[in-house]
C-alpha cells in the first residue's frame, strides 16, 4: 500500500505540473502568479488604446509575445485561422475558452475579479451588462475603431466594454403551420386565433426567454403583466431553455406550435442548414417583438497583459473579424462598415426600432420582474 | 528449549483488548515432527498458530525457528505454511493457479510451477484437476487442493488449522491417515490444530492439550493418554469416567474395569468394586463395549467378550493401577 | 492518495465557495429555509428523487437478476447496453422523450406525460437503471449459491429462498446502488429543468437560478449548505446500515447457470425484454431520426459529419476523438482514486476508512454550480492553478466516477473471506501482493464496471466542467451536440442526432472492450 501511494503522489504531482505547464508555457505562468499588481498600474491610465497605436511596442511585461486568453460563452465560433493575421500583425497569441453559456460566463469570472482566468471576455450581451460593470470586471479602452459602430449600440460611456456584434430575440413563425394571418404585432399573440400557438423560454433559464419578457416590459411598460396575464389565458407554453422551445414544441421540431421566441437570424439558418436545399426560410420573423441583444468584449481587471489585451479588441471590431461573424454566429457586426453575406442580405433581417433597454434599469429590476413573471405564468 | 532445532514458542501471550486468548504459552518441536494442539474450540490453539504464521501479533513473547526470532518477520517472508479451516481457496483462480500460487509469489519460472503443480495435485490423487474450478470440488478434493496448495512452497513449517473441520465424518478418518502418511513422507515439521483428540492423536508425534488460553499438557499420545495430570486434560481426552480413589481423583480409561458377575463371596462395598446396572452393550468387532452405571450415577465403560443384557446387575472392578493419578 | 485527490479537488473548492457565500450574508442560510418555496423546493426534491429510486430498483430487479444469474446469448452485451443512456446529453435524450410522448399521444388528455412529474421519473429510471443491473448484478454473480440451495433443502420456496437467503447477502450492493441512484436524481438538473416543465424546481436548479442568472452567491450558497447537509445525512444512513449488513460470504468467478428449459428462457427474456423496451424505445428514436435527412431515409447526416459543420470549431470526428481522451483520462483518474480509496475504506484504519467512505461519495450529492464555481475560487494560485489546464476537466469528471468505483468496489472487497487474504500472506504473498492477487481479482469485475460509469460520465460531461473554460480544440461531443442544436436548421438537428447515435456506439464499443480486458471476465461476455 505505501509504496502505491507513493508513486500515485509522484504521477499526481507530474500531472499537476504539466497541467500547469500546458497552459500557456513556463514563463509565462510565472509571470501570472507573480505579478499581481501590473494590471492594476495600468487600470489607473483612463485610456491605454493610445499606447496600443505605438509600433514595436512592449505589452507592460517582460514578455514581448504575450499569448492573451480569450474567454467566451459556449456558442463563440469562428472561422479556421481567424486569429492568425492577429498573431502575425501583432506577435500576440490568442487561445480562446469558452466557459458555458453567458450567465454561467459572466457569474463566473466576477468570482474571480481581479485574478482572471483569461485576459479579455466576449459575451457579455446587455442582459448581464450592469451586472459585470457594477463588479468592476472591465478595464477601460476605448478602440480606434469604436467609430464605426453604431452610438445605439455603445451602452458605456466609460469605455469599459465594447460592443462587438448584435442581433435581435424575435418571435418567428412557422409560415405553413399558421392558423391565420402571419402576425404583426406583439397583440396578435394573445389573438384567440393564435390561441395554443406560441411557445416562450423560461427568462430564469433561457437568454432569449428573459431578452422576450423584456421586450413585452420595452413594450407595454407597466401593463406587461397585462399582457402576460393574456398571453397565459391564449394558452402560452414555456420551456426551460431554447433547444426544447425550438425543437421539441415548435412545428421545426415536429411539435404542433407555430410561434416560437427565437431571433431575427433564425430564418437565414434555417436556409443555409436546410435539408433538403430550400430557396426560402419555412420562418418569418415578428418584427414588432424584437429586443436587441448587443454582445460587448472587454478587458479583464487583473489581466497581466492590458496593453496586448487592448490589441485583442481593436482586432474584434476590425473588418477581418467583423465579416467572419456573421455567418459563425448568426448574429450582425457591430463596426457598420462591414459588408454582410448574401444569405442575411436576402432573409436576415434586423428589426428597424428593435425594443431595447437599459442595462441598469434591467439589472436594478431583474429579481421583482423575473419573480412577478413566475406568479402570473407558473402560478 | 532454545537449542536451535525446530520451532520454539516462548511465553507467548496473545490478548484482544481484555480476552486473553493465549495465555502464556511455552512449546518446542523438534524439525521433522509432528504436534497436535487439540483443545475445545475458543480454547486459544488456532490464535496461537495464527501467532506463530504471523497473523496476530503476540503481545508477549517470542517465538523462534532454527534460533532465529520470529516475531518481526513478515507473514510473507515467514516461509510458514497455513492450511485454514475452511480451505480460503481462490474461488476466482483455477485449481492449477491455486496450488501453484506460492510458487509464483517466490517468482519461480512458469514450467517449473507447471511442473511441480501437477506433481502435487498428483500426490494428493487429483491428477488432472489443473483447469477445474474451485466451484466444482468436493469437500474432500478442496481440502486436498488446499494441501498441495500449502505444501507447493515447501514450507519448513506447516500449520494446519483444523484441516478436516469442513468434511463429513464419514470421509474424515480415511483423508486423516492418508494426511498422516504424507506429512511423514515428507518429514514435514508441522502443528495439527484440531477439537478432535482422535484425529490429532493419529497425526502426532507430540500432543499438546490447550484450555482457556494455557497449555495444559504436552507429551507424546500415550503419554498424556496414560498420564493426562489434571481433570479438565482428561476429560477432554476422552476419559469420561472420573472417581475418586482413596482421596485422590483418577481417570478410569475401559480398560481399567473389569465386568463381573454379581455373586456371594464376593464382598460388596469395596473401594475398587462397585455396583452396577448395564445401559448399553454395543458390538464393536471382536467384542462387546458396555455402558453401565452405578447407584450415583457414575457411568463406567469396559469391554466385554460376551453381550449383556440391558438391565443385567452386575459389577465392575477397577485396577488403580491402570488408572492415570489427577492432580486436581 | 484518494484523501488527497478529494480534499484538493472537492472539499476545498467547496468550502471555500460556501465561506465566501456565508461571508457575504451569514443570516441568508436562516432566512432561506423558512420561506415557503424552499420548503417546497426540498419537499418536491426529496420526494422526487425517492420515487425515482424505488422506480429504477423496481424496473431494474428483474435485469439483474437475469444478468447474474443465467448464461445467455448478449448477457455481457445487456450489461454494456444499459450505460448507453448514461452518456447521452439531457436535451438529446429530453428530445426523444418528447417525441415518444407525442407519438403515443400522451402530451395531452387523461395520460398526460408531458411536464409532469411522471415524465421527470420515467427519464430517471431510464438513466440510472445501468448503476442497479451493473453494480448489483456484478456482486450478485459473484455470490455463492450454497445457502440459497441450503434453504431451497429445508423447503423455502424460489421467493423464499431469495427472500432469506440472497436478499441478506446482497442488500450491501443493493443499497450502494441505490445510494447513488438517489444521490444522482437529488442533484438532478437537466431532467428536471427541460421534462418537467417551467413549474417544477429542484434543489439543484435553485442553486443554479440564485447562482447564474441572479448573481446571488449568498443564497446560492445557503442552499448548497442545505443540500450537502441532507446529502451527508443521507450517505452517513446508508453506510451505517451498509455496514451492519455486510459480511464476508465469499466470493465465486461465476455463479450464472445456462438457461434449460423453455420456461427458463421465457424468464430471461421477459426480464430483460420488458424494461429493455423502456430503455430502447427513446435510444431508438434517436437512431431513426438520425436516418432521416430530408424527409428521407439517408445515411445522409453521418456522412455530412466528416466535414467540419460551421457552427462547430472541430470536424465532429475530432470532436469523437475529443471525447474519447477526455473518457480514458477522466476514467483512468476515477478507477486509480476509486480503487485506492475502495481499499482504503475496506482495510484502513477505522476513522480515516470512515471519513473517506462518506466524503468519496459526496461530490455526486453536490451541486455542479458549488463544485464548478468553488473550483473556479480556490484553485487559482500556484501549481494549483487547474483553471485554464484542460486536466481539470477529467480530474473533475473523475470525482464523480470514484462514487460509482467505490459504491461498486467496496461491497465486493467486504465479501472477501479474511482467511482468503491470509493464506495469500503465508503463501508468500507481501500485503501489497495479497491486494493485488486478492482484493484486485475479486474487485476487478466491480472496479470495471465502476469505471466504465466513469468513462460513461466524462463522455456525457458533467455540469461543473461547463464553468471551466476550455480550449475550443477540446471540443467534446455532448459540446458539438448542443452547439448544432443551438443553432436553427434541419441539416444541423440531423447531425446532431447522427453524432448522438455514434456516441452511443463508441461508448457501447469502449466499454464493451474495457469489460473484455479485465481478468477472469471470459464468462461474463
Amino acid at each position: 500500500m505505501r509504496i502505491t501511494t507513493r508513486f500515485f503522489y509522484a504521477l499526481f504531482a507530474v500531472s499537476l505540473c504539466a497541467a500547469a505547464c500546458s497552459s500557456d508555457g513556463g514563463a509565462d505562468a510565472d509571470a501570472r502568479t507573480n505579478g499581481d499588481t501590473a494590471g492594476e498600474v495600468v487600470l489607473a491610465e483612463p485610456d491605454v488604446s493610445e499606447a496600443a497605436d505605438a509600433p514595436n511596442q512592449t505589452f507592460g511585461d517582460a514578455t514581448d509575445c504575450p499569448t492573451l486568453t480569450l474567454a467566451t460563452h459556449d456558442s463563440f465560433a469562428y472561422s479556421d485561422g481567424l486569429f492568425e493575421s492577429f498573431t502575425e500583425a501583432t506577435c500576440i497569441e490568442v487561445e480562446q475558452v469558452a466557459a458555458g453559456d453567458a450567465g454561467q460566463m459572466v457569474s463566473a469570472a466576477i468570482l474571480t475579479q481581479g485574478n482572471p482566468t483569461a485576459d479579455v471576455m466576449f459575451g457579455v450581451d446587455n442582459a448581464f451588462l450592469q451586472r459585470a460593470l457594477d463588479a468592476d470586471l472591465f478595464s477601460r479602452h476605448r478602440s480606434p475603431l469604436l467609430d464605426t459602430v453604431d452610438s445605439a449600440l455603445q451602452l458605456d460611456d466609460q469605455n469599459r466594454v465594447t460592443p462587438i456584434d448584435f442581433g435581435d430575440v424575435c418571435v418567428n413563425y412557422w409560415i405553413d403551420a399558421l392558423p391565420g394571418d402571419a402576425p404583426t404585432s406583439l397583440d396578435d399573440l394573445i389573438d384567440p386565433v393564435n390561441a395554443d400557438q406560441f411557445v416562450t423560454e423560461n427568462p430564469e433559464t433561457s437568454s432569449p426567454g428573459f431578452a422576450f419578457l423584456l421586450a413585452t416590459i420595452a413594450r407595454y411598460g407597466d401593463g406587461w403583466e397585462d399582457y402576460w396575464q393574456a398571453l397565459v389565458d391564449n394558452g402560452v407554453t414555456v420551456t426551460a431553455g431554447w433547444e426544447d422551445a425550438y425543437y421539441g414544441e415548435f412545428v421545426a421540431g415536429g411539435g404542433e406550435r407555430s410561434m416560437v421566441t427565437s431571433y431575427a437570424s433564425s430564418p437565414p439558418a434555417e436556409v443555409l442548414f436546410a435539408n433538403p436545399p430550400v430557396d426560402s426560410p419555412p420562418t418569418g420573423v415578428l418584427f414588432d417583438s424584437c429586443f436587441r441583444q448587443i454582445e460587448f468584449a472587454g478587458v479583464l481587471t487583473g489581466t497581466e497583459h492590458p496593453l496586448a489585451a487592448g490589441e485583442l479588441i481593436d482586432f474584434m471590431l476590425s473588418a477581418e473579424f467583423q465579416q467572419d461573424i456573421p455567418l459563425n454566429m448568426f448574429v450582425y457586426p457591430a463596426n457598420g462598415d462591414t459588408e454582410l453575406p448574401q444569405t442575411f442580405v436576402d432573409f436576415g433581417a434586423l428589426a428597424d426600432e428593435p425594443l431595447i433597454l437599459d442595462p441598469a434599469v434591467i439589472e436594478a429590476n431583474r429579481e421583482a420582474w423575473t419573480d412577478r413573471w413566475v406568479e402570473i405564468v407558473l402560478g | 528449549m532454545s537449542t536451535g532445532d525446530g520451532l520454539a514458542i516462548n511465553e507467548v501471550t496473545v490478548r484482544f483488548g481484555d480476552t486473553v486468548a493465549v495465555d502464556s504459552v511455552t512449546l518446542s518441536i523438534a524439525t521433522g515432527s509432528i504436534c497436535a494442539l487439540v483443545g475445545p474450540s475458543g480454547c486459544g490453539k488456532s490464535t496461537l498458530l495464527r501467532a506463530v504464521a504471523g497473523l496476530v501479533t503476540p503481545t508477549s513473547g517470542q517465538i523462534q525457528w532454527q534460533g532465529n526470532d520470529l516475531t518481526a518477520v513478515a507473514v510473507h517472508r515467514r516461509g510458514i505454511g497455513l492450511m485454514f479451516q475452511q480451505h480460503a481457496l481462490f474461488s476466482h483462480r483455477d485449481v492449477a493457479a491455486n496450488v501453484g500460487f506460492g510458487l509464483r509469489m517466490s517468482g519461480s519460472d512458469r514450467r517449473v510451477i507447471d511442473q511441480r503443480v501437477s506433481e502435487l495435485l498428483a500426490m494428493v490423487g487429483l491428477a488432472g484437476f489443473e483447469a477445474r474450478s474451485i466451484d466444482t470440488l468436493s469437500g474432500g478434493e478442496a481440502q486436498r487442493v488446499a494441501l498441495a496448495r500449502t505444501l507447493a512452497p515447501e514450507p519448513a513449517l506447516l500449520l494446519l488449522d483444523e484441516p478436516l473441520a469442513s468434511l463429513d465424518r464419514a470421509r474424515r478418518g480415511e483423508l486423516n491417515a492418508e494426511l498422516a502418511r504424507l506429512l511423514r513422507e515428507l518429514g514435514q515439521t508441522a502443528i495439527y490444530v484440531s477439537h478432535d483428540q482422535v484425529e490429532a492423536f493419529a497425526v502426532a508425534d507430540q500432543v499438546g492439550v490447550m484450555h482457556a488460553g494455557k497449555l495444559l499438557r504436552v507429551g507424546t499420545p500415550a503419554e498424556v493418554w496414560a498420564d493426562p495430570q489434571s481433570e479438565v486434560v482428561a476429560r477432554f481426552i476422552g476419559h469420561e469416567t472420573i472417581i475418586e480413589v482413596a482421596g485422590c481423583r483418577v481417570a478410569v480409561p475401559a480398560k481399567a474395569v473389569k465386568l463381573m458377575p454379581r455373586g456371594p463371596g464376593l464382598g460388596v462395598g469395596s473401594e475398587t468394586k462397585i455396583d452396577v446396572v448395564v445401559r448399553q452393550s454395543v458390538f464393536a468387532g471382536d467384542r462387546f463395549e458396555v455402558q453401565v452405571a452405578s447407584a450415583d450415577g457414575m457411568t463406567y465403560r469396559c469391554y466385554s467378550d460376551d453381550d449383556v443384557e440391558i438391565g443385567t446387575e452386575c459389577l465392575v472392578v477397577i485396577d488403580p493401577a491402570a488408572c492415570p493419578r489427577l492432580n486436581d | 492518495m484518494p484523501a488527497v485527490f478529494v480534499a484538493v479537488l472537492f472539499i476545498y473548492p467547496v468550502v471555500t465557495l460556501l465561506a465566501r457565500g456565508l461571508t457575504v450574508d451569514a443570516g441568508r442560510l436562516g432566512e432561506v429555509i423558512t420561506t415557503g418555496r424552499f420548503q417546497r423546493v426540498m419537499w418536491f426534491t426529496t420526494w422526487q428523487a425517492l420515487a425515482s429510486t424505488a422506480l429504477t430498483a423496481v424496473v431494474a430487479m428483474p435485469m439483474t437478476w437475469a444478468v447474474a444469474n443465467r448464461r445467455f446469448g448478449g448477457r455481457g452485451l445487456v450489461r454494456v447496453l444499459v450505460t448507453i443512456p448514461f452518456v447521452l446529453p439531457t436535451v438529446v435524450v429530453a428530445g426523444a422523450f418528447t417525441a415518444l410522448v407525442d407519438r403515443f399521444g400522451l402530451d395531452s388528455g387523461a395520460f398526460r406525460l408531458r411536464h409532469t412529474v411522471w415524465i421527470v421519473l420515467l427519464a430517471h429510471v431510464f438513466f440510472n437503471v445501468a448503476v442497479v443491473v451493473r453494480t448489483v448484478g456484478g456482486h450478485w454473480s459473484q455470490l455463492p449459491r450454497a445457502p440459497e440451495e441450503a434453504a431451497r433443502v429445508l423447503g423455502a420456496g424460489q421467493w423464499q429462498a431469495f427472500r432469506h437467503a440472497t436478499l441478506p447477502r446482497l442488500a450491501p450492493a443493493i443499497l450502494s446502488a441505490l445510494s447513488i441512484v438517489f444521490l444522482f436524481t437529488f442533484t438532478s438538473f437537466a431532467v428536471v429543468l427541460i421534462l418537467g416543465g417551467p413549474r417544477r424546481a429542484t434543489i439543484e436548479t435553485e442553486i443554479y437560478r440564485w447562482a447564474v442568472t441572479r448573481g446571488d452567491i449568498a443564497t446560492a450558497a445557503a442552499l448548497s449548505v442545505v443540500q450537502i447537509a441532507a446529502v451527508v445525512a443521507l450517505v452517513l444512513a446508508n453506510i451505517a446500515l451498509t455496514r451492519r449488513l455486510a459480511s464476508g460470504t465469499g466470493t465465486l468467478d461465476d455463479r450464472a447457470v445456462a438457461c434449460t428449459t423453455g420456461r427458463a428462457r421465457a424468464a430471461v427474456a421477459t426480464a430483460i425484454g420488458v424494461p429493455g423496451v423502456l430503455l430502447a424505445l427513446p435510444v431508438l428514436v434517436l437512431v431513426e431520426r438520425s436516418f432521416r435527412s430530408g424527409g428521407n431515409w439517408s445515411v445522409a447526416n453521418y456522412s455530412g459529419l466528416r466535414e467540419r459543420v460551421r457552427v462547430l470549431p472541430l470536424s465532429a470526428v475530432d470532436a469523437v476523438i475529443n471525447s474519447l481522451l477526455f473518457g480514458v483520462v477522466a476514467a483512468a483518474i476515477a478507477m486509480i482514486v476509486g480503487g485506492l480509496g475502495s481499499i482504503v475504506v475496506v482495510h484502513g484504519r477505522r476513522s480515516l476508512s470512515r471519513v473517506l467512505d462518506v466524503a468519496l461519495l459526496l461530490p455526486l450529492g453536490t451541486s455542479a454550480v458549488t463544485l464548478g464555481f468553488g473550483i473556479l475560487i480556490s484553485l487559482d494560485r500556484g501549481i494549483l492553478d487547474l483553471r485554464s489546464s484542460w486536466w481539470i476537466v477529467p480530474l473533475t469528471q473523475a470525482l464523480i466516477g470514484v462514487p460509482f468505483v467505490v459504491r461498486a468496489v467496496v461491497p465486493v472487497l467486504r465479501a472477501i473471506d479474511p482467511a482468503t487474504r491470509e493464506a495469500a500472506a503465508t503463501l508468500g504473498a507481501s500485503p501489497m501482493r495479497v491486494r493485488r492477487e486478492i482484493d484486485l481479482r475479486v474487485g476487478g469485475r466491480a472496479l470495471v464496471t465502476g469505471t466504465g460509469f466513469a468513462f460513461a460520465i466524462s463522455l456525457g460531461e458533467f455540469g461543473a466542467t461547463s464553468f471551466v473554460g476550455r480550449d475550443p480544440d477540446h471540443l467534446t461531443v455532448p459540446l458539438a451536440i448542443a452547439r448544432l442544436l443551438g443553432t436553427p436548421g434541419e441539416l444541423l438537428r440531423g447531425q446532431a442526432m447522427a453524432l448522438a447515435v455514434i456516441l452511443m456506439v463508441v461508448t457501447a464499443i469502449v466499454v464493451l472492450a474495457g469489460e473484455r480486458l479485465q481478468p477472469g471476465a471470459g464468462s461474463v461476455l
